[in-house]
């Protein structure tokens, strides 16, 4: 099993990055928004590509979801809107509905995360979660609390 | 010493949950259902009294709107909590039922305590066809389910670990025979609102 991340520079990405040895999809190698279909031609069956890096999710979602195993990182944002980030909030919204949508019918095993602010600074939680996943892969949502 | 509390222990995943941690926990472990005089409505002040002071109390059975009730009862008695839902709750246009609009406001109600500064840890988990108990004909969905007993008790095994998690979804593959039973209880479905 080869996993693969987008957005691996740093934080969380970086963490889950080490924790799963995997190929990143960064600059300067690759421009995840440019690089599509590179990108997408990389990845066989065997492969979990974790979908960390905000851009461009929703089209690696529906690029990928017949060739590979997913991990979407999502956001609370999706159901709390955050008026100081309204684009990203129904962006997360329309993410988090498709890949709902597609985890329950898909060929391969999907995984979203709904992170909250605490939760996407427990590097490790979120590794477990991962973790979780791939022993447990009827899986499809992990969601986490938002009252700390 | 500390207890778990399920309600539900007789049968299906509650059994399976009910027996794996006797078998394993070092906790003293209250099965509450009809058959020892704990009906979660007839006996429900009996239910609530009992499950007071829980570590743990796993809110498995499913009669109406009793499982809403319970959580509004304990929410502020026990430590944590497991709260059995439905992936269904996702679909009442699909699957228009007391039982959907049931799980519905239960995943509501779960989704308002991980709000609250001062709520207890609660894991809400959307359960899809479990193996045995998806059907009232057996028949039906034996090799249909997607989710086994020991995935559940794996999650809430994960979640006493990660209490920050607050939900847990599990796929729902709609085979021929789901989508079958989907017609079943709603003669008007739209084939076209699915994917198989």
């Amino acid at each position: 099993m080869k996993f693969y991340i987008t957005g691996s520079t740093r934080g969380l990405g970086e963490h889950i990055s080490n924790e799963f040895n995997c190929e990143c999809f960064d600059r300067p190698v690759y421009d995840i928004n440019k690089d599509i279909d590179n990108i997408v031609e990389k990845i066989n069956p065997e492969s979990v590509v974790i979908l960390n890096a905000h851009a461009n999710q929703l089209e690696y979602v529906e690029r990928l979801k017949d060739k590979c195993s997913l991990v979407v990182m999502g956001s609370i944002a999706a159901i709390n809107f955050d008026p100081e980030m309204p684009e990203y909030s129904k962006e997360k919204w329309k993410l988090e509905k498709t890949v709902q949508h597609l985890s329950e019918h898909s060929k391969y095993p999907m995984l979203y995360l709904q992170l909250t602010s605490s939760s996407y600074r427990n590097y490790q939680m979120i590794a477990n979660s991962i973790r979780f996943w791939l022993d447990n892969p009827a899986t499809t949502f992990i969601g986490y609390n938002i009252n700390e | 010493m500390s207890k778990i509390v399920i309600t539900g222990h007789t049968s299906g995943v509650g059994k399976t949950i009910y027996d794996a941690l006797n078998a394993d926990s070092c906790r003293e472990i209250v099965g509450l259902s009809r058959s020892n005089g704990y009906d979660i409505d007839a006996d429900f002040d009996k239910v609530v009294e009992e499950a007071t002071g829980a570590e743990i109390f796993i809110n498995n059975a499913y009669r109406d709107s009793q499982q809403l009730r319970l959580v509004e009862a304990l929410k502020d008695k026990v430590g944590m909590m497991v709260v059995m839902g439905s992936v269904s709750r996702f679909y009442p246009e699909v699957i228009p039922t007391d039982y959907v609009r049931d799980k519905q406001e239960l995943a509501e109600a779960c989704r308002l305590i991980s709000m609250d500064p001062n709520g207890i840890p609660v894991l809400h988990l959307d359960l899809s066809f479990i193996e045995g108990t998806v059907a009232s004909n057996p028949t039906d969905f034996t090799s249909d389910f997607n989710i086994t007993h020991q995935e559940i008790l794996d999650t809430i095994v994960f979640w006493t670990q990660h209490p920050n998690v607050r939900q847990v979804e599990f796929t729902w593959k709609l085979t021929p025979h789901v989508l079958s039973e989907l017609k079943r209880v709603n003669p008007n479905l739209d084939p076209t609102r699915i994917t198989i």
